[in-house]
């Protein structure tokens, strides 16, 4: 005696698993198509990364090439800067009116 | 018949099989090896992320020294699809190199061939833009100095030791050299038939661990003036070489080290090697007169000596044994005070001095005062003079090193003993990255006040007065010491020396210019001391302190 309806439950999970399985094959596949052309997005993004970097470098050794005292004491004396030669110090002093007192 | 037939398929079969297994065998044992290694680099993308070198700062925080990336150009025969001859036409358009040169490098037998070393950005691009198949730019990490060749003695430089890989030499490079250096990370990443990354690949990271950054005391407006008013004064007294150390007595702190002539760290292969060396820490000299200043504060801190003592013996030359000391000019004060002594850089009056103090506390004043062994400061190549064992002591020795002869020193341990008396007798190690320093009381507060005001009357009465800064309070001491040779001194040579702090109650900085075999001049007072007055008056305008 066999059990038709379980015959007919028993087929449809073998259907449904077969189903499953297809779907996550393709799936599968899917999802390593799609990542496999994020190779080429990868490599492209860490040439732009490595060519930030190179020009954040010169830059930066433009800005302290800028900033060095051997440029801006070039620069000083084209713009006609000199040292001074007589300084005056201001010093805590009081006022003559105090002073009189 | 048939039987035979499928027999002889048999053994067909049979023979196939076997020689399927034996080749499979030959490259699955055999070769797998080899054949393993060729499948990981085809798969396997290995790449070394070079640590970089830590960078080393003034106290602004401007770098003194900063890492660059350079770029070495080589030629990979094997894949090069033009001539030579057209390489090389292509190549003297953008490099330096003779086309003999290149030529040469190319008909060499090697297959990798090495063309042109240490490319800036700029050359990156050009040989770039050439877009020349088989040639190659490795990366490698060096230095670059924004400010140029300035402090280049207390910095050292980065050469390559002898596996070819970066090694600081010298000052600090050398020093710290471990520290900057960092250590190499690694990436391991699966790659696919075109080399590109494998997204959901393998993937394997080590940690780059960069090298730590140096923030030094040195101040970039000091070095700035140091470096550029020893040159001009080495020049001007005709100096053999010059050197200037300024220093924070409060913490030990090396404010500005500068050393005339020196050389370009960035090229430093054309360097005579000679000029490496730091004078500052590796060469000792004879103090001469600046010494005076450590025995008679031995001697007032000990009690052997009060500052209005008078000198007994300084009405003339003093014989000790076969020798006869006199004074520098033969000219002698008696009854001079001991103020007065170290006004006149009296060597009679010193001599007293250092009898007074004897033997015993003069030894154990030297010693307070860190005189035969190393500061410790923070660069490679620190050497130290020593001295006799107390048994070989003789009272000549005693009686010339009381004016600062027949004794070595370096002079950061003349700077040393100079930030013991502007600190209020504390003293604290020099150093040259920033931290923290202890400190050791090694005399009385009242003994280095004592001295200071000695050595302002020295400033303001002394041999020196014509160049002082008017107005300005500074304490300071000339030294005029004799150069040794062969076991007696050079007859016309000297070492010119000041060394000084200011504002003498208030003191914001210590000081000591060195001139060496100065021709313009014998004396200190005509040549070390306007130079150290000189760069004065430009730090306290630079730094803004009022020398009163």
């Amino acid at each position: 005696m066999v059990n038709k309806k379980k015959v007919d439950r028993n087929r449809q999970l073998i259907i449904a698993l077969s189903l499953i399985t297809i779907a996550l094959v393709f799936g599968q596949v899917a999802v390593f198509i799609y990542f496999g052309g994020q190779g080429a997005k990868a490599a492209q993004i860490s040439q732009t990364k490595n060519d930030l970097i190179r020009e954040n470098k010169q830059l930066r050794t433009e800005i302290l090439r800028r900033t060095s005292f051997s440029f801006i004491s070039e620069q000083a004396q084209k713009a006609g800067f000199e040292q001074a030669s007589s300084i005056v110090y201001l010093e805590g002093q009081l006022p003559m009116a105090f002073k009189n007192k | 018949m048939p039987l035979s037939r499928t027999r002889l398929v048999f053994i067909l079969f049979f023979f196939s099989f076997l020689a399927i297994i034996a080749r499979l065998g030959w490259w699955q044992i055999a070769q797998s090896e080899a054949l393993l290694s060729q499948a990981k680099a085809q798969r396997w993308e290995e790449k070394i992320i070079p640590a970089k070198r830590g960078e080393i700062f003034f106290t602004d925080a401007y770098p003194l020294a900063s890492s660059k990336p350079f770029y070495n150009l080589y030629a990979f025969k094997p894949e090069i699809k033009i001539s030579y001859q057209e390489l090389v036409e292509q190549l003297i358009k953008i490099s330096p190199l003779e086309k003999k040169e290149i030529q040469e490098m190319l008909e060499s037998d090697l297959l990798w061939v090495p063309i042109w070393k240490h490319l800036g950005e700029k050359n990156r691009e050009e040989v770039l833009s050439l877009q020349i198949d088989g040639l190659e730019l490795e990366e490698e990490t060096g230095r670059e100095y924004p400010e140029a060749s300035q402090a280049a003695h207390l910095l050292g430089f980065l050469g390559k030791n002898e596996k070819g890989e970066n090694q600081g030499y010298f000052g600090l490079e050398g020093y710290y050299d471990r520290q900057l250096r960092g250590s190499d990370g690694k990436v391991v990443q699966e790659k696919d038939a075109l080399g590109r990354p494998i997204v959901l690949g393998g993937y394997y990271k080590s940690t780059v661990k960069n090298g730590i950054n140096l923030r030094l005391f040195l101040d970039r407006q000091l070095q700035w003036i140091a470096e550029k008013c020893i040159a001009k004064g080495t020049k001007r007294y005709g100096a053999k070489k010059g050197l200037v150390i300024i220093s924070n007595p409060q913490n030990g702190g090396i404010l500005a080290m500068a050393v005339y002539p020196n050389f370009d760290p960035s090229d430093y292969s054309k360097t005579e090697s000679e000029l490496f060396f730091n004078p500052a820490i590796s060469g000792t000299f004879e103090p001469g007169s600046i010494f005076k200043i450590l025995i008679m504060a031995a001697a007032l801190d000990s009690g052997a000596v009060t500052p209005q003592d008078i000198c007994p013996t300084c009405s003339g030359p003093v014989k000790i044994g076969e020798y006869t000391i006199k004074t520098w000019n033969d000219q002698y004060y008696p009854k001079s005070t001991m103020t007065e002594i170290i006004q006149h850089s009296d060597n009679v009056g010193m001599v007293y001095v250092g009898r007074q103090l004897g033997l015993e506390k003069t030894l154990v004043y030297l010693e307070r005062f860190g005189i035969g062994q190393k500061t410790g400061i923070d660069l490679q190549g620190e050497t130290t003079g020593k001295f006799k064992e107390k048994k070989y002591w003789s009272s000549i020795d005693l009686a010339t090193i009381s004016f600062g002869q027949g004794i070595a020193v370096t002079p950061i341990q003349m700077v040393q003993i100079v930030n013991v008396i502007a600190n209020q007798g504390k003293l604290i190690p020099p150093r040259v990255v920033q931290g923290i320093q202890e400190t050791k009381q090694i005399i009385k507060p009242e003994t280095a006040k004592q001295i200071t005001e000695m050595m302002v009357n020295a400033v303001e009465q002394g041999e020196a007065k014509w160049t002082k800064i008017p107005g300005a309070s500074i304490a300071g001491k000339t030294g005029t010491a004799q150069i040794p040779i062969q076991g007696h001194y050079d007859p016309e040579k000297t070492i010119a020396s000041f060394v000084g702090f200011a504002p003498a109650l208030k003191p914001q900085f210590t000081m000591l210019v060195i001139l060496y075999e100065p021709t313009t001049s014998p004396w200190a007072s005509e040549t070390a001391a306007p130079l150290w007055f000189d760069i004065a008056k430009d730090i306290f305008l630079l730094k803004s302190i009022n020398p009163k």
